[in-house]
């Protein structure tokens, strides 16, 4: 008992954030007493708060400014498309959070990704749930979509996991999982970004210490213009799955065509004489 | 590690769990796929973290390719919605629960308790040589001798 | 032939008609099963005359001139026993049994009365039993009876002994309740089963006992008494005593002796031959049988001889005042059967009077069973001809002034009516005579003078009574004016006998008024042949003391002191009898007032009497409600605790299905949530258990 109150007390911060957020978004979550949603707002703020104290980018400047925006923006919105009612403000939602996360792409010199993923998540899949939701509109809101199900096990499952992925990531920076298991060092030329670790393994499998990465693999650095960089990639190292992926594109479509229901034909009479 | 591909992963982790929760929680296809959707988008941006700190291309390029099979399963996704939505006429996943376990019948009930039977029904053996009836059990028996002084003897 | 396969013939062959009839009866034999099983009767009495001729007869004149020459008293010159080799059936450590046979002089003369009496029953029966739907399994069960008691009386030790009295137990449920549809019949069965086992029970605590005492339960082993021990326990005495108690007990269940006789009235649902040969000839002598086979116990332990007097005597007297108000002719013979068992246990106590008179003792009861057999199966046929006559009605006060229809009936019951009430110089007058003669001797000698002045005094009253209540039945049934009861007409009508039956009676011609008549020849011949052996036997056998020479041949340590005969007491006897049948004549030869007079002025002891003492209902009391009410709380715990408990283990199937069957809701957001719930878990184990501690 005592050993887990210590536990408790030297992990605080990061409990804050995960015991917190479970509150928020329980309380946040469709269901028929609506005066908790102040409530469960305040919670969220409080845990986005911590979040951002515990693990954002220190130094006021441009690409933390920006980063605390595009994230903060980001876990609000995927809050608010989790537990709006209204399937359409969750639609909305959903379209500002690709917009954010394509924010942070762009700060992390992903610019053809950003755009990409603008026009196929905000721009095609949203856009058509849109049509779909329109074409089932509940006055007021749907009774399906008034009461969320399982509130409290989902929230339970969703906060362990991300305390779990939490905690993981927190031992990782501060080096406090077990050495075997850090990664192996590579240099690349002059980009000498982690250290040789013989005793590396893969669970408890040894990695070989000749590997290397993809040989032609294209580094940021080589090429000024992050797009030519990608393109490059695309057609020397991933030629073949590219060309699959355009396979996958297409089967996916004709299926689409195939399953979708059919319009029911107009039979036209011919007018009696 | 640096912190800030500890932050870019943390926020991936967020929208991934949120997205989790979103998924288990709503009752509306669409709201559920949109979900999905967004513990896909936790994925790429842990993608493109990790693409930026290991400074190559290749986090982007599968960035890539999960997106394109995310439009490929929104497609088939959207039309299938659109079949069950034409069935059933509603965009409710509780709709769907054909194949849970039904109920079973009740028990039957355990059988009837064999009643004995009461001990007046049984015979009295007539004291002269009158013959019982021989009527079922169930009816008792009419007492045929009078124990008086018979008339004559 | 040599000696083993003639005695084994004796309950062979109605064995094997048993098995016969009894597996194939219904296909083969269902008219004719009597014939297969008279033939064997036939066989079976043939031989056990023979064995009779052989061991007791042949040998008692030789024995009575050896007699006086031997003189030693320690052994009686044993007579010639026949014996027949079988099988080991129990070896086991000390205990060993032998199935094997044993024939001395009483059991020769047991054999030799069962298998006759048993074979005119049977051709009694086949015309009494006519058109009966359960005709062949009515005679293999006859035949199963007759199997069981030979074997009883063979037997050459104790535990083959109970095993056959179980099994004319058993028979005698099969016959109390041949005609099973009706309630009352398998009530009956049922009742005289149970009160048997009570005393059967007692019997196996006495065979316990015996094999404790004596290590060994063959009949000669225990019979040396003191002498088979080198060095008698200390409690010798006591524990003879206690078996010869519990073998009594045992006696008392089987020859319904009170307080276990309840059974014998009620036995009286069954067919009329049963009556006759089980009830009242041969089942119900196998407790006398036993005890007198044991008497060199019973010597040993005056105190039980007193036991089996008193009982004897108290039975003989209530069984007496009950048959005074009977109505039912058949329940009259029935008291009259368990009074007449009194007497022959009031002959078997009288020994107490001296180990010199156990011998004599033993003559005088079972020379009382030898003609009681005859006279009793002869009155219970001639009723069973009335029952037949009279379309089943078996009511006196139904029926009046039969003798006239009845002729051979009549005569037949009037001689066995004679017998039993003690007319002078017919059986039952020598056999009764010879108890009042040993009652009288155990006054003089012996520890108990008082109780047996007062047993003498029971006999006598009871002597009065037999015949008062035997002419009162007779003069009911056969005398006064013509009086036939209307399911006699129909009887009569009907016409159930087939032409070839009639003898010389009238037939019932197109117009005639519908006679009552007698039965067909074979239910009349035998009647006419134990009315033969109920007169003449007792004086053919019994004052020239054959019969005692045949039972002195009985092998046992004891030597015959005879008993006078004493003049004064056969002349008061004969009084008593004539008295009763007197008075009787006086009541009941014509209609009249004077039984309503007289019962009126009884009262109390006429209800008393009639209402059998309400022993019944003080069994029912005492027996029947204890027992009902532990086999309702045997009920309760059985229905409330145990059919609870197992319905509980079996629903735990259930309770558990119904918790876990929500887990397949079909809900595919459940499976994702515990998809999830694992995942976290895993993680946690693997993420941060596993990895940070290595």
């Amino acid at each position: 008992m005592n050993t887990l109150l210590d536990w408790i007390n030297e992990n605080r911060g990061q409990l804050v954030v995960p015991v917190f957020g479970f509150f928020a978004l329980y309380l946040l979550l469709p269901r028929d007493y609506r005066f908790w949603r102040p409530v469960g707002i305040a919670f969220g703020v409080v845990a986005l708060g911590v979040l951002g104290f515990l693990f954002g980018s220190p130094g006021v400047t441009l690409n933390g400014i920006l980063f605390y925006a595009f994230a903060g923006v980001a876990i609000a919105a995927a809050a608010a498309t989790v537990t709006f009612p209204n399937p359409i403000y969750s639609a909305l939602s959903f379209a500002i959070v690709v917009l954010s996360v394509s924010g942070l792409f762009v700060l992390r010199n992903a610019m053809f990704l950003a755009a990409t993923t603008v026009i196929i998540y905000a721009g095609a899949i949203v856009v058509t749930f849109l049509f779909i939701i329109m074409l089932s509109r509940h006055p007021g809101n749907a009774p399906y979509d008034r009461n969320a199900r399982e509130p409290f096990l989902a929230a339970l499952a969703a906060f362990l996991l991300l305390s779990v992925l939490l905690f993981t990531l927190v031992d990782w920076k501060q080096n406090r999982i077990s050495q075997s298991l850090a990664p192996v060092t590579k240099t690349f030329g002059a980009n000498k970004l982690f250290e040789a670790n013989p005793r590396a393994r893969v669970g408890f499998i040894p990695v070989p210490p000749s590997i290397d990465p993809y040989p032609h693999s294209h580094m940021l650095a080589d090429e000024p213009s992050p797009l030519r960089g990608l393109g490059r990639t695309f057609f020397t190292d991933y030629l073949f799955a590219v060309e699959l992926a355009g396979t996958l594109l297409l089967v996916a479509g004709v299926g689409a065509v195939a399953i979708a229901p059919r319009r029911v034909r107009l039979r036209i009479k011919p007018p009696v004489k | 590690m640096s912190s800030d591909l500890l932050s870019y992963l943390i926020v991936g982790s967020v929208l991934f769990s949120l997205g989790a929760l979103g998924f288990l929680t709503r009752r509306n296809m669409i709201v559920a796929f949109l979900s999905a959707e967004m513990m896909l988008l936790g994925v790429t941006l842990n993608l493109v973290a990790f693409s930026y700190e290991h400074a190559n291309y290749e986090g982007q390029a599968f960035t890539a390719f999960v997106l394109t099979v995310a439009a490929c399963e929104a497609a088939l996704a959207l039309a299938l919605i659109s079949a069950l939505y034409r069935m059933r006429r509603t965009l409710d996943l509780g709709a769907w629960h054909d194949l849970g376990e039904p109920e079973p019948d009740e028990r039957s009930e355990p059988a009837e308790q064999e009643q004995p039977m009461p001990v007046a029904h049984f015979p009295r053996l007539t004291p002269a040589g009158n013959v019982p009836p021989t009527a079922p059990l169930q009816k008792p028996l009419e007492k045929k001798v009078p124990q008086e002084t018979p008339s004559h003897v | 032939m040599s000696e083993t396969v003639t005695l084994w013939l004796i309950p062979g062959c109605p064995l094997a008609a048993a098995v016969i009839v009894g597996l194939f009866g219904r296909v083969l034999f269902a008219k004719t099963a009597h014939v297969v099983v008279v033939a064997a009767l036939v066989v079976s009495c043939l031989l056990s005359l023979f064995q009779l001729g052989h061991v007791a007869v042949a040998a008692g004149h030789a024995t009575q001139e050896s007699a006086e020459t031997a003189g030693s008293p320690a052994q009686h010159a044993a007579g010639p026993v026949a014996e027949a080799k079988g099988y080991e059936w129990v070896s086991i450590g000390g205990l060993h049994v032998e199935v094997a046979l044993r024939v001395d002089a009483l059991s020769a003369v047991m054999l030799a009365m069962v298998t006759f009496v048993s074979l005119l029953v049977a051709i009694y029966a086949s015309g009494y039993m006519h058109g009966d739907p359960g005709y062949p399994r009515f005679f293999a069960e006859l035949a199963l009876f007759v199997f069981s008691m030979c074997m009883l009386v063979m037997a050459r030790n104790f535990v083959v002994l109970f095993a056959f009295w179980e099994a004319v137990g058993l028979c005698s449920y099969l016959l109390i309740g041949f005609w099973f549809e009706r309630p009352s019949a398998s009530s009956a069965a049922v009742k005289a089963f149970v009160m048997n086992r009570i005393g059967d029970a007692a019997f196996l605590i006495a065979i316990y006992m015996i094999w404790r005492t004596f290590g060994s339960l063959d009949f000669l082993e225990v019979f040396r008494g003191r002498a088979a021990f080198a060095d008698p326990p200390p409690d010798f005495s006591s524990r003879i005593l206690t078996i010869c108690l519990c073998l009594f007990i045992g006696a008392c269940g089987k020859s319904a002796q009170f307080p276990l006789h309840l059974w014998l009235p009620d036995a009286m649902e069954g067919p009329t031959p049963v009556s006759a040969l089980i009830h009242a000839a041969t089942m119900v002598t196998a407790g006398v049988y036993l005890v007198a086979r044991c008497t060199p116990l019973f010597v040993l332990a005056p105190e039980a001889q007193v036991v089996v007097a008193t009982i004897g005597g108290i039975t003989a007297l209530l069984a007496a005042l009950i048959a005074l108000t009977q109505t039912d002719l058949k329940r009259v013979l029935a008291y009259s059967t368990i009074s007449q068992l009194g007497y022959m246990f009031m002959a078997l106590g009288s020994a107490a009077a001296g180990e010199a008179f156990a011998l004599a003792a033993v003559t005088a009861a079972i020379f009382h069973m030898f003609t009681h057999a005859f006279f009793k199966a002869l009155l219970f046929l001639s009723a069973g001809n009335v029952m037949h006559a009279m379309g089943n009605v078996i009511d006196m006060r139904q029926f009046r002034g039969l003798r006239t229809v009845m002729p051979w009936t009549h005569w037949s019951f009037l001689c066995g009516g004679l017998a039993l009430s003690g007319f002078p110089l017919l059986s039952g007058f020598w056999s009764k005579d010879e108890i009042f003669g040993l009652l009288v001797n155990a006054t003089h000698h012996g520890a108990y003078p008082r109780l047996f002045q007062i047993l003498f005094v029971v006999a006598f009253v009871t002597a009065l009574l037999t015949a008062f209540y035997t002419f009162r039945a007779y003069f009911l049934t056969f005398f006064g004016p013509l009086r036939i009861p209307p399911e006699a007409m129909a009887h009569a009508a009907h016409g159930s006998h087939g032409s070839d039956h009639h003898g010389a009676v009238d037939h019932h011609g197109a117009g005639d008024h519908p006679r009552v008549h007698e039965g067909p020849r074979t239910m009349t011949l035998p009647l006419a042949v134990l009315a033969v052996f109920a007169v003449a036997v007792g004086v053919i056998v019994g004052p020239t003391g054959l019969f005692a020479g045949w039972v002195e041949q009985m092998p046992s340590s004891l030597t015959l002191k005879e008993v006078a005969f004493e003049w004064g007491l056969a002349g008061a006897s004969a009084l008593a009898a004539i008295a009763g049948i007197a008075i009787a004549y006086v009541m009941y030869a014509e209609p009249s007032d004077r039984p309503a007079k007289v019962a009126a002025a009884a009262g109390p002891f006429y209800q008393l009497s009639l209402n059998k003492f309400y022993l019944d209902e003080v069994a029912t009391v005492l027996v029947s409600f204890p027992v009902s009410a532990l086999a309702f709380i045997s009920l309760l715990f059985d229905q409330g605790l145990i059919d609870r408990l197992v319905d509980f283990v079996g629903s735990i199937p259930f309770g558990v299905g119904r918790f876990l069957r929500p887990v397949q809701n079909g809900f595919i957001q459940s499976y994702a949530l515990v998809m999830i719930f694992g995942l976290a878990i895993f993680l946690t184990t693997v993420l941060q258990v596993w990895m940070v501690r290595m």
